[in-house]
């Protein structure tokens, strides 16, 4: 047997390198073959590793729960729509989330909340305004006169607009008193007025003049209402940028850094930041590139966001510093313009000279650190709702800070997304339960007043008696019976009551645990036992009756988790294919091999040698091809993916850089990588060789002796 | 001539398990082209489709007014003398329609959603009419008929609103029930409006849903706006492909009458806010893009589509090459004595590079075409079955919830030259080395 085996593999050898056209191509077939397998699975398994750790270690956990009667599925990062999925609720997080908390492997239980707030970003007026009121509070005369050029120098240029341009509004009344309004205020004698007693003129600007510049910029906030504490302990990437974090029981907002830096931030700050990052990242140049040529131009034309905040003295100040830089004088307006009109040569300097003297002087995030915002949402059940919270700074996800994904959601406290979903505390439903009930809404209790006011034909919601309208309808027409303008405006009204101060309360922390919440993220001991615990959580759900259902997180991630699936899926099938066609290839090839050697194989059968011996030569043969050219095919697989590790993979558009997690990939391969690569090809070769062998097998001795042809 | 592709026609049969071999790959190769080719068309059919009917015209003129430096408000004045100076300069117009644009919040007694609201007199709409299909009860409600219900024509009466399937299921109504729109005006004064449901239409991808059609009277009463104001003017031409030079066209016309124009972005419209806001000038400018511009956030799936297709048609296509490479070589191998005896009666080495590679163009175009018909045939199969994609991920790369799939003749016949030309291409090298041997080798050489 032995030397039968040595003969075998001799024999195969020698066929290997005797027929070099036949070996050539299909070796070269199976080392493209494996090379193909081998990085492609490598790519695709780095792809899924970079989007699982940045689903996971940021908002999703391992698993997530949430209400089993849901109306839509959970898409963490949104659906196909714009984020007004109905995922149900979890009435009382603390009692319904316990038991699986209590579950081995369950190492933490994040209960969360999403909602989609707005911030009205203010315009520059209204900032001035606040610092003007402050200065006349401060009685600081110095800053006083500085504020009051500014609204002048804003005012001056806002009514020219204004007055130039026809109104298009239906409304030509209100145009009018717009613009005598602002003519009022160009006046020099406004000004007197304003020097003799500043309050009354003060409250004449904010009140009508303040609002026609109020075309700030309205930030479309992802935000995530969170247990704060359990998820900074819980999530352990989580790290705080800019500010500090919000107080246990306190309530606040947190911006997730990059939303900051790309929403948030000053629009030309931010374009300069897109410009350099283009050149720097993507090895881009504004000469050379048309688009990014353009984006420049457009850049330099929004030059207002940054001469508008300047005082009159930072903006002589500044005027001297650009004249310096750019060598040439002229209105600031202009030098500013020039300024921002960058090139390739001096892109890094102007970028390093406008965060050294441009930034200090204006304010480069619409939202500081330290401020209030006000929070505006649709409730459930569709009614807009504002809430004033403190901004208490930024945070991020460490290693995962360049990830569209990690870096989609900012954070609020539980209490306040509470109030945003429509679901209010104890004291706050008293208090609109009594002004709505001094309005002459008398037949709603206390406790159904937020329902019947918000509407929602919830179970919970007792109506007296069956009535045609919906509760909604109801109370407007209570409203505008009573003489409210409009039943809907009358409550907002009621609504925005309950705004402008800050809720400066400590709230405990049953009290942040026991209401309500939409979802909990799960975290686990060991990832590795998901699917276990996934089943010993649906056991505990099924077994308790609760109104809960657990995904993974590539479900919980919605659409895009199903992006990640059909890509594996497309490369599988190109995979396939590719193999088919070679199949067919190789089996021609050997087939034509064959027939090359009947003469030989019809000796080898003369001398003894049994038909499955000749199948064993033809299939070690390829065999042995298969781990060279395979083996080589691997190599060099792994070779393109270590290069790619080391250098990065660039993300070419958009949609790759929320696949890829960043503006770059890093694969790295796995040894199963190689193994599934040398597999495949070594069972696709001998599948495409068992047809010739078979042939060859039956090649009778005797043909060997006619001789050819 | 003929006597060499009886040859050729002759050694294909003699090795007959070898072609059908080669044929089958070829064949396999080119039916996957065209599949491919009909799904990036089928994509390209539903994108225009949708984006035209929801999102723009072929050519749209729109523009933005800003009343103060800081402000941009996406509306047209003074829309009905644009209207006429669009009217009288557009080449190849087929007609201009006016669509007002506005977004808002939709809310029924059960759930809500956000949409961007569509202002049309539905009377002038023809395209549209023929476009929007009507969806079954069934299709937004369960245990519905299977009939339609509702008429879009009746979006000619005020405060009326036609939704889309998946909206109206998200919302739980039906035609004849009664929405409240929400919008916030320019001044950030909030609005109500309570409309009918009249229609409810299929979905049509990513597109329907956030769009919904509300009569023009109404966005203008939302928005507090007068009757010589709209969103923007959608300008239909005889021929889509004419867009660009169109757009081009009606940017210089409208120049030279002393319109302000914005520079062309290829980007929606919702996509300049920011921009818009921050530059400091006032009143109105116009803006002209193309139907493609207003979509261009979808365009990277068919560029994606595309790339993919043709990076995988390139692997298979560098496989067969080699594979017909190695056939040929070995056919002019067995056939050494032959070809120097033909070289020997006097055939001359142009005949036998020719006899060759003809040999493997007949090949290749019966194997090419076979295989194009065979993925026409699928496809046309595909089509009538609506075969509805049960994956999300897939109807948004689609733009569709069927797989359609579109066969185009030229596609078909590109995909049928293409193959062929490749299969010559790689018998070439085979076939210059069987016209180079000399008589004399060959007829010496022995297997």
């Amino acid at each position: 047997m032995g030397a039968n085996l040595r003969l075998v593999v001799l024999l195969a050898l020698r066929n290997v390198a005797a027929h070099r056209v036949k070996s050539a191509i299909v070796g070269s077939i199976l080392f493209f073959g494996t090379f193909l397998v081998v990085s492609g699975r490598a790519l695709i398994q780095s792809i899924e590793h970079a989007m699982e750790t940045s689903i996971t270690s940021s908002l999703a956990g391992h698993l997530q729960v949430y209400a089993k009667d849901a109306k839509d599925p959970l898409a963490l990062f949104g659906g196909g729509g714009f984020g007004s999925s109905d995922i149900g609720e979890i009435p009382d997080a603390g009692a319904n989330l316990a038991p699986i908390a209590a579950l081995d492997n369950v190492k933490a239980i994040v209960p969360m909340g999403i909602t989609n707030a707005t911030v009205f970003s203010g315009n520059e007026l209204d900032g001035v305004l606040s610092e003007l009121r402050d200065a006349v509070g401060r009685g600081d005369t110095v800053a006083r006169e500085a504020g009051a050029a500014r609204v002048r120098a804003i005012v001056d240029s806002l009514g020219k607009g204004l007055l130039a341009t026809a109104s298009q509004a239906t409304d030509r009344a209100r145009a009018e008193e717009d613009r005598a309004a602002l003519t009022r205020v160009m006046e020099p004698a406004f000004w007197e007025e304003f020097n003799a007693d500043p309050l009354p003129a003060l409250d004449f600007l904010d009140a009508r003049v303040a609002p026609l510049a109020a075309d700030g910029r309205l930030l479309y906030l992802r935000t995530i209402g969170t247990d704060l504490q359990r998820f900074g302990q819980s999530f352990d990437r989580f790290y705080m940028v800019d500010g500090e974090p919000i107080p246990p029981g306190k309530r606040g907002y947190l911006f997730s850094k990059r939303t900051y830096e790309r929403i948030v931030k000053n629009k030309v700050a931010r374009e300069l930041d897109a410009v350099r990052e283009e050149v720097r990242e993507k090895g881009k140049t504004i000469a050379g590139e048309t688009l990014l040529k353009e984006r420049v131009a457009r850049m330099a034309r929004q030059f207002q966001r940054v001469t508008f905040q300047l005082s009159p003295e930072e903006a002589r100040t500044l005027e001297t510093r650009l004249a310096t830089e750019l060598g040439e004088t002229g209105p600031l307006d202009t030098l500013v313009q020039r300024f921002l009109t960058v090139d390739d040569a001096n892109l890094e300097r102007r970028y390093a000279f406008f965060y050294d003297v441009i930034a200090p002087m204006i304010q480069l995030y619409d939202v500081p650190v330290g401020s209030v915002v006000t929070l505006r949402a649709f409730t459930k059940s569709g009614f807009v709702r504002s809430i004033n919270v403190k901004v208490y700074g930024t945070y991020e996800f460490k290693g995962l800070e360049e990830s569209d994904l990690s870096s989609a959601s900012n954070l609020t406290d539980m209490i306040t997304f509470r109030e945003l979903y429509g679901k209010m505390t104890a004291e706050q439903k008293e208090e609109l339960a009594a002004i709505a009930a001094s309005v002459g809404v008398a037949d709603v209790s206390r406790d159904d007043a937020e329902a019947a006011l918000f509407g929602g034909g919830t179970a919970e919601v007792a109506v007296p008696e069956p009535s045609p309208a919906s509760p909604t309808e109801e109370v407007r027409a209570t409203l505008a019976a009573n003489g409210a303008p409009d039943g809907v405006a009358a409550t907002d009204a009621l609504i925005a009551s309950a705004g402008p101060r800050i809720d400066e309360r400590t709230y405990s922390e049953d009290e942040i645990r026991s209401g309500l919440a939409l979802n909990a993220a799960i975290i686990l001991e060991d990832p590795a036992r998901l699917d276990e615990t996934r089943a010993a959580i649906e056991a505990r759900i099924a077994q308790d009756g609760l109104n809960l259902q657990v995904v993974n997180w590539q479900q919980a991630a919605g659409l895009l988790g199903q992006f990640i699936l059909v890509i594996r899926a497309v490369l599988t099938v190109a995979i396939a294919i590719i193999f088919l066609v070679a199949m067919v290839i190789i089996n021609n090839s050997m087939v034509m091999a064959t027939m090359d050697r009947v003469g030989e194989i019809g000796t080898m059968r003369a001398i003894g040698a049994h038909r499955r011996w000749v199948v064993g030569v033809f299939l070690l043969e390829t065999l042995l091809l298969g781990v060279i050219a395979g083996g080589a095919g691997a190599a060099a697989g792994v070779g393109l993916v270590q290069w790619l590790g080391h250098h990065g993979l660039p993300a070419a558009s958009d949609a790759l850089v929320v696949l890829f997690a960043g503006p770059r990939l890093y694969p790295a391969w796995a040894a199963t990588d190689v193994l599934f690569g040398l597999v495949v090809v070594t069972l696709v070769g001998l599948a495409s060789t068992l047809y010739p062998a078979v042939l060859a097998s039956r090649i009778q001795p005797v043909v060997a002796m006619q001789g050819k042809e | 001539m003929s006597v060499l592709v009886r040859i050729a026609l002759r050694n294909i049969l003699q090795a007959r398990r070898r072609s059908a071999l080669l044929s089958l790959a070829v064949g396999l190769v080119t039916m996957l082209l065209v599949l491919l080719l009909a799904i990036s068309q089928g994509i390209e059919d539903n994108l225009v489709r949708a984006a035209t009917t929801v999102s723009a015209g072929h050519v749209n003129v729109a523009g933005f007014f800003k009343p103060t430096p800081g402000s941009a408000r996406p509306i047209i004045t003074n829309v009905r003398e644009l209207r006429k100076v669009v009217e009288e300069n557009t080449p190849g117009l087929a007609y201009v329609v006016e669509r007002h644009r506005g977004w808002g919040k939709i809310v029924s007694d059960t759930g809500s959603t956000q949409a961007g609201l569509s202002g049309l007199t539905v009377a002038n709409e023809q395209r549209f009419l023929d476009t929007i299909r009507l969806a079954e009860e069934r299709e937004y409600k369960e245990g519905g008929r299977a009939e339609v219900l509702g008429d879009v024509r009746k979006l000619s009466e005020s405060h009326t609103i036609m939704l889309f399937a998946g909206q109206a299921k998200r919302l739980g109504v039906n035609v004849g029930d009664v929405i409240t729109i929400q919008t916030e005006t320019f001044g950030g004064q909030t609005n109500t409006l309570d409309a009918t449901v009249v229609a409810i239409a299929k979905d049509i991808g990513l597109l329907s849903s956030w769009s919904a059609f509300v009569p023009a009277g109404d966005i203008l009463e939302l928005y507090a706006l007068n009757e010589d104001t709209s969103g923007a003017l959608w300008v239909y031409l005889d021929d889509i492909k004419r867009s660009d030079e169109v757009m081009n066209h009606l940017r210089d016309v409208l120049a030279a009458k002393g319109y302000p124009l914005m520079e062309h972005q290829p980007q929606p419209f919702f996509f300049k806010f920011d921009q818009v806001t921050g530059e400091d000038w006032t009143g109105q400018r116009i803006d002209v893009t193309t139907w493609r511009d207003e979509v261009s956030f979808l365009t990277y799936v068919l560029t994606a589509f595309n790339s993919l297709s043709w990076f995988l048609v390139g692997i298979l296509v560098v496989i067969i090459a080699v594979g017909i490479m190695n056939t040929m070589w070995n056919a002019v191998r067995e056939r050494t004595r032959e070809i120097g005896t033909m070289r020997a009666i006097g055939m001359s080495r142009g005949r036998v590079l020719v006899m060759v590679v003809l040999e493997s163009a007949l090949l290749g175009l019966f194997a090419t075409s076979v295989g194009a018909l065979l993925g026409t045939l699928l496809s046309a199969m595909v089509n009538r079955a609506e075969w509805v994609v049960p994956v999300d991920a897939v109807k948004v790369i689609l733009l569709s919830d069927t797989l359609r799939m579109s066969v185009t003749p030229r596609d078909a016949l590109a995909s049928v030259a293409v193959l062929s030309a490749f299969t010559v291409l790689a018998s070439l090298w085979p076939a210059i080395r069987a016209a180079s041997l000399r008589p004399i080798t060959a007829l010496q050489h022995v297997e």
